[in-house]
């Protein structure tokens, strides 16, 4: 090393956390699981169903009421289809979705599958026109958020 | 206000990938050193220090400000609201001289970015772990449903996201802080690779360190100087929920609620009725096209429906209002300071002292912050004269 | 200077509890603000103004606000954080008030070791290449400052400290469940650290009829420890100095003082930062004081960065005449807050 070169020291970040998910997520994540059902809570006070299930409503700033099932279809509200790799991340390409499901007043993210990717940009163009979505469940439930994904209405299971 | 605020110094370093070469409170150094020769003070002169950094994993070490920002025997506390951060210091700066705690506050904002080896990964980990992170959010990811929002909603097409970039790239180019800046066209934008659709890879930010110092300061000392005035300001957040945001009464994801409500806020401050026709300067912090196409119905420059001819209009040069003449956040966006390097910029504007990217003429500014899931706006509007 | 508005407590909330896994982050905030709300009799429509204090790093969360500011009720309403100590956004939020920015403002500050260690993220906050290779954390740094401290002035009163200490805390009603001590580093003894505990705390200001916020003061240190006087805290006293002459009092005339420091040696550093005991006398000062952390301290509960707004809330819990909250804040308090609290 010569004197004059600039110290570049290797570091990390990895800390380890175990998130508390709660008694409200947890039993959305149970019925998920068990019964493959995706539940919201209503808040009594702006009457919203929040999907995925939430104990309180940020807007109302009260907790939330009654657990009620959503529909298995829904609509796309937004979209992206991810096609660069970035360190430490998934390999694309793959398309998330925020989908309002029928009897929701609030949308939840997802992956779409069964969608056409060798051209993105027609992908994209077609995401436009094909908002219908529906949900499919996996076939060794976990309990997590990746327990179901969505495919384009009218298409096989991919 | 009986006693008006200003901006009497700025300071800033040039913004470039990373700097080796230099430590973080050399880069401190480097900004507050100019600032204090701008507004012609010493250290002695500073009631107060805030500092603004944003997540602590960019640079890989904690509370990096401590070491970096804070002045031994001065008050001294950090601000973290993100993208925000920089605007957000500057309020706690005004909130901290108008509360009668001091009359002079040295803001200092600062990234150390350049350390990150995996920003998107970093980004990801921004996101609810329960229900989001698993589907690779990240900042360009979240750029990219809302821009799908906006092309399905207006017919927005790949070419406006391009066109705005390539303005903001062109115009960094009369920016000599912004290291590296490349003149790039409406094509090179769409010629470059797909990060997540639509948004291409010259339609994001890049990868920026540096710092930026800002002093606030009121009465005489304001009085006896090239001040830029504060004219008026707003400050809203919002909620996470972006799924909550899709059919909200108040207003949908791409209609940036918090910002029209900071700016409504400010421009009743200022006693602003026509924005587009009494703002001459606007910096935005828009590390996205996308992200400033949305800024402008909110800012009450365009009509929401009839946002895509106004996009249109901007590109074409055809707006009665300077956008971005620095580059603003799309040509460099050091994170943590971003925020303040456009109320710096919208500052030097006023002040005159914009050099060659100075707007002729240019009275009153309007500076926007914008953190977390387009989630914390701040509107900052800088007058050259007395309120 | 003369503070243009004052500012009353209106309402306070503090919980602790031990990697309670029924309640996620978000829903032991809202849980808590919602406690403090109902303790100003308001709800969060008159609220016109958030302030919080939270650590991206400790909460697990890279812009942890994001998520876990609306739970504070960042809803459509001006927020800001500071990644501080609880105290510092205490005098933010007085401050708003005093510029007459909000009339009635939230104060939040939480932290959940049970999620994830405080003391190894601690380590991150050290200089990477000058001291994160020698392996310092907070509980070093506390333990660094009691070698000081006895090695300057003498372990008289130390046993006697520490029982009082212990005794303060088991009696708080509202302390930490039953659980172990942070492991203690030499000279430290276990009876001296603090108890880690996911806590979290809320406060209403306003302008009302509750308790006042009568001084507000800030002190910082250098960063680098090689340039601090660790048998001492400078900074503290700069803090209540600028506090003290604010609200017009003198040190003796105080009722009540709460001091959030990690271990009883820094809550020692404080109390004699505080000019509440002679350099040297603080362990004994401490031991005979009654009125000295009342609450048992860091000993009945504590996590970064919610300590000083849970002393704040045992300050005012504790209905003082005059009281002193003081807390430090990262990186191994070089900046320290201080705030007085008056009856009206
Ligand atoms: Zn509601």
């Amino acid at each position: 090393m010569n004197p004059d070169d600039l110290l570049v020291l290797p570091g990390n970040w990895n800390f380890d956390y175990r998130y508390f998910a709660g008694a409200t997520a947890s039993r959305f994540f149970a019925e998920l699981r068990d019964n493959r059902r995706i539940m919201g809570r209503r808040c009594p006070s702006c009457r919203r169903l929040l999907i995925p299930a939430r104990s309180y409503c940020d807007a109302c700033y009260v907790e939330t009421g009654d657990w009620e099932e959503a529909g298995l279809e829904g609509t796309v509200e937004a979209f992206a289809i991810i096609a660069t790799q970035f360190p430490g991340l998934p390999e694309p390409p793959l398309v998330i979705g925020f989908v309002t499901l029928d009897g929701a007043d609030s949308a939840i993210l997802n992956f779409v599958r069964g969608v056409d990717l060798s051209d993105v940009e027609a992908a994209g163009r077609r995401l436009f026109e094909q908002t219908r979505v529906r949900v499919v469940f996996a076939g060794d439930p976990q309990g997590r958020i990746t327990d179901f994904h969505f495919v384009p209405v009218n298409q096989r299971t991919s | 206000m009986s006693d008006p605020l200003g901006i009497i110094g700025v300071g800033q370093t040039p913004y470039r990938k990373r700097n080796p070469g230099l430590s973080a409170g050399e880069l401190v150094r480097i900004a507050v050193t100019e600032a204090l020769a701008d507004a012609g003070v010493g250290p002695d002169a500073i009631d107060c220090v805030i500092g603004g950094v944003a997540p602590d994993a960019l640079s890989g070490i904690a509370d990096i400000d401590k070491a970096a920002i804070a002045l031994p025997g001065k008050p001294y506390f950090r601000i973290n609201t993100g993208g925000a951060t920089g605007s957000s210091a500057l309020l706690a700066a005004k909130t901290w001289i108008e509360a009668g705690r001091g009359d002079v506050v040295l803001v200092v904002a600062l990234e150390r970015m350049g350390q990150a080896t995996t920003a998107q990964s970093i980004f990801n980990t921004i996101f609810d772990p329960v229900y989001e992170k698993d589907f690779v959010l990240t900042t360009i990811t979240m750029a990219a449903l809302r821009a799908t929002m906006l092309m399905r909603r207006d017919g927005f097409a790949g070419e406006h996201w391009a066109g705005i970039a390539a303005r903001n790239f062109t115009q960094a180019t009369l920016n000599p802080l912004v290291v590296g800046a490349k003149a790039r066209s409406v094509q090179d934008v769409l010629d470059s690779p797909v990060l997540a659709w639509p948004i291409r890879r010259y339609e994001a930010c890049p990868i920026s360190e540096g710092a930026c110092a800002v002093i606030v300061a009121r009465g005489e000392l304001a009085r006896s100087r090239s001040t830029a005035w504060i004219r008026g300001t707003g400050a809203y957040s919002d909620t996470y929920a972006m799924g909550d945001r899709m059919r909200r009464p108040e207003g949908s994801l791409i209609e940036m609620v918090p910002l029209r409500r900071a700016a409504d806020r400010a421009y009743r401050e200022a006693g602003i009725t026509d924005p587009l026709a009494q703002v001459d300067v606007l910096e935005l912090q828009a590390p996205f096209a996308i992200i400033e196409a949305m800024a402008y119905p909110a800012l009450g420059l365009s009509d929401i429906d009839g946002n895509r001819r106004f996009v249109e209009d901007v590109i074409a040069g055809r707006v009665p209002i300077a956008i971005n003449p620095s580059g603003g956040a799309q040509a460099a966006n050091p994170v943590s300071a971003t925020a303040l390097i456009r109320v710096a910029e919208a500052a030097l504007q006023v002040r005159g002292r914009a050099g060659a990217r100075q707007v002729p003429d240019a009275r009153l500014a309007l500076a926007t912050g914008q953190g977390g899931a387009t989630q914390f706006s701040t509107v900052v509007l800088l007058g050259s004269e007395l309120p | 200077m003369v503070l243009k508005q004052w500012v009353s407590v209106d309402g306070v909330a503090a919980r602790m509890t031990r990697s309670d896994a029924r309640l996620s982050l978000p829903e032991v905030i809202f849980a808590v603000v919602s406690e403090a709300l109902a303790d100003a009799r308001c709800t969060m429509d008159d609220i016109d103004g958030i302030v919080i204090a939270a650590h991206d790093l400790i909460d697990g969360r890279s812009l942890s606000s994001m998520i876990t500011g609306p739970a504070a009720g960042a809803y459509l309403r001006d927020e800001i954080r500071v990644s501080e100590d609880g105290l510092v956004a205490i005098s933010l939020a007085a401050a708003r008030i005093q510029a007459g920015e909000a009339a009635r403002v939230v104060v939040a500050a939480w932290g959940r070791p049970g999620e994830g260690d405080v003391e190894r993220s601690s380590r991150a906050a050290f200089d990477p290449f000058t001291e994160q290779p020698l392996a310092l954390s907070e509980t070093v740094v506390s333990a660094l400052r009691a070698a000081a401290y006895l090695r300057e002035h003498s372990a008289r009163g130390r046993e006697a400290a520490a029982a009082a200490r212990q005794e303060r805390a088991a009696a708080n009603p509202r302390r930490a469940p039953a659980a172990g001590a942070r492991p203690p580093v030499y000279p430290l003894r276990p009876e001296e650290m603090g108890v880690p505990a996911d806590v979290a705390a809320a406060v209403v200001l306003g302008t009302g009829a509750g308790p006042r916020i009568t001084g507000v003061g800030h002190g910082t240190e250098p960063a680098r420890l090689g340039e601090r006087t660790l048998a001492a805290l400078p900074g503290a006293r700069a803090a209540v100095a600028a506090a003290l002459a604010r609200s017009g009092l003198r040190a003796h005339q105080l009722d009540l003082v709460e001091l959030g420091g990690p271990t009883l040696f820094d809550e020692v550093l404080q109390l004699e930062a505080a000019g509440l005991a002679e350099p040297g006398t603080g362990l004994a000062g401490y031991a005979a004081g009654t009125w000295v952390n009342p609450s048992g301290g860091a000993a009945a509960g504590d996590c970064h960065p919610c300590g000083g707004l849970l002393r704040f809330v045992e300050a005012v819990r504790r209905r003082p005449g005059k009281a002193l909250v003081v807390a430090g804040s990262a990186v191994a308090s070089q900046t320290t807050t201080a705030v007085i609290i008056e009856e009206p």
